[in-house]
């Protein structure tokens, strides 16, 4: 009889999950080329139908009964953010579909986090976490600030009194569902395997920066809607937990 | 458990709370003149792997992808804005600012500056009692390289590459007294704040680099003006506001987190 009460739980359970996953979405509203978690949740089936078992016809009522829910696998809205203007050279946006690729040159991550600058040793690299960001030819890029005002154009191509020296990679990866976020605005494949890069579509932007794809608002809903959802089930958990005390109590009392 | 979701959504107010805190500062400043505004630069923190994609179901399938929760966000670090703030019209014939990159060079306290040395992009020059050019300020930093006006001089000029020139009693070309030269470094926006208008050297920034104005990547100096904060006021304002709901709607987080938690622990009577 207390079936439902392990359904109530995986209720329970998945709505505290989203509860966490989506106030990381809210706490990151305004974090620069912040990419939220979609949450979902999936339904699990009766536990024998998931063994491979077959229906035991003593019991085939209950064991028909779903198994409850389960939390669906995160995945990542790539959707775009809105852009905003700003007064560094350095600050890149990418509009339209594509990520900066930085890091090891082997190994690169994604990001569209274009919040760059150039470290003491005059490579570009990421402000937030002095990751360097990788030119078409896979590699840190040098810039020397004293040959004069940078330019960059849409392609990425950074021009200095009108001589292109380098050019910032701009790539995709044929299916985004592998990419998993590392943080610091970063993406790298789940298996921590290699990515495989392709060329991407989108147009970079200098003085703007790509705001946080997290609505606020719906953000604040969905998180309290998780929390009444989680509230529910472990109110249900409650009341078969009353259900059982009475029957305990009634059917159990020696008379 | 929501405790987590509780730990992001306070995480987002701590990081918010920094962000007031700039906006404050860049608002308190919209009129000191040579100001640079900041900003501060989120970034989202690790995330933890609840379920790890790849993993076999019964039916032998491959899970595609996993299960992640973030661990909310923080304030990684402030960035400041070096752009160029509006020329306003000095009251003294000895204000400068410069048009461009570079700062002047002061002599510091050792301990202060790597070198004894700061820089500032604040042009309000003055005299000391010898007749050194030093910053009109409570500290009055001596400019290097140093300049030394002679106490008979009528009028102080200085050209855009940085010559300066006084006008001496019973002559009729002025004279040359010196040449301010200007500072660069590699990586500005690594400096080190230290207040009153100055700014340090640190390994981020790179070594100093020296030039004389308006040559390579070099401004030019205009003489008579100051370079007014530049700080947009509507920018910060507009930053606040979105500052105080976002801080608002994370507080909402820690109530629904905290409901949640409160009806768990309700479930034992």
């Amino acid at each position: 009889m207390d079936y439902g009460l392990q359904i109530s739980a995986s209720g329970a359970l998945a709505g505290i999950y989203q509860q966490d996953a989506l106030t990381n979405n809210l706490a990151n509203a305004n974090t620069i080329g912040f990419k939220p978690i979609l949450t979902g949740t999936m339904q699990r089936l009766a536990a024998r139908a998931e063994d491979n078992l077959p229906f035991l016809p003593s019991d085939s009522l209950l064991e028909k009964l779903g198994g409850g829910v389960f939390s669906a696998p995160a995945r990542i809205n790539f959707a775009q953010g809105p852009l905003e203007t700003s007064d560094n050279p350095f600050d890149l946006a990418i509009q339209g579909e594509g990520f900066f690729v930085v890091g090891d040159p082997s190994n690169p991550s994604l990001t569209r986090d274009g919040r760059f600058t150039v470290n003491d040793t005059g490579e570009l690299v990421m402000t937030t976490s002095g990751t360097p960001v990788l030119s078409t030819q896979g590699q840190p890029i040098k810039i020397d600030l004293a040959q004069g005002p940078i330019q960059i154009q849409n392609d990425g191509t950074i021009t200095q009194r009108g001589a292109p020296i380098n050019q910032i990679q701009i790539s995709d990866v044929p299916n985004r569902d592998i990419l998993a976020k590392i943080g610091s605005g970063m993406f790298a494949s789940q298996s921590g395997s290699p990515l495989t890069l392709i060329a991407a579509t989108g147009s970079l932007n200098q003085y703007m920066l790509e705001g946080s794809g997290v609505n606020e608002i719906d953000a604040l809903m969905q998180i309290q809607e998780a929390s009444k959802s989680a509230k529910d089930n472990i109110g249900m958990i409650d009341l078969k937990n009353r259900l059982m005390e009475r029957a305990i109590n009634t059917f159990g009392r020696l008379s | 458990m929501a405790v987590l979701a509780m730990q992001s959504a306070a995480s987002g107010l701590r990081a918010l709370d920094t962000r007031l805190d700039v906006i404050a500062n860049n608002l308190a400043n919209v009129n000191t003149e040579g100001f640079k505004s900041s900003r501060v630069n989120f970034e989202d923190l690790l995330y933890i792997e609840r379920q790890q994609p790849g993993v076999e179901n019964s039916n032998g399938d491959q899970r595609p992808t996993g299960l992640y929760v973030g661990l909310g966000v923080r304030a990684s670090g402030t960035q400041q804005d070096f752009s160029q703030g509006a020329p306003i019209p000095g009251t003294s014939q000895m204000d400068m600012m410069i048009e461009g990159k570079g700062f002047f060079k002061v002599a510091v306290e050792t301990d202060l500056g790597q070198g004894g040395f700061a820089y500032t992009r604040m042009g309000n020059f003055t005299l000391n009692a010898q007749g050194t050019v030093v910053l009109a300020n409570s500290d009055g930093r001596v400019l290097d390289p140093v300049l030394t006006v002679p106490n008979n001089a009528e009028s102080f000029t200085v050209n855009p590459d940085g010559r300066v020139f006084v006008q001496l009693p019973g002559q009729a070309v002025p004279s040359e007294i010196g040449q301010i030269q200007l500072t660069n470094f590699i990586n500005e926006t690594g400096l080190t704040q230290v207040g009153t208008n100055l700014w340090t050297e640190s390994v981020a920034s790179g070594p100093p680099i020296e030039g004389i104005p308006g040559t390579d990547n070099f401004g030019y100096i205009r003489g008579g003006s100051l370079e007014s904060s530049n700080v947009d006021p509507s920018r910060e304002l507009i930053d606040l506001i979105r500052t105080q709901r976002a801080f608002e709607m994370n507080s909402q987080a820690i109530r629904a987190a905290d409901e949640t938690l409160q009806s768990v622990t309700q479930l034992r009577r």
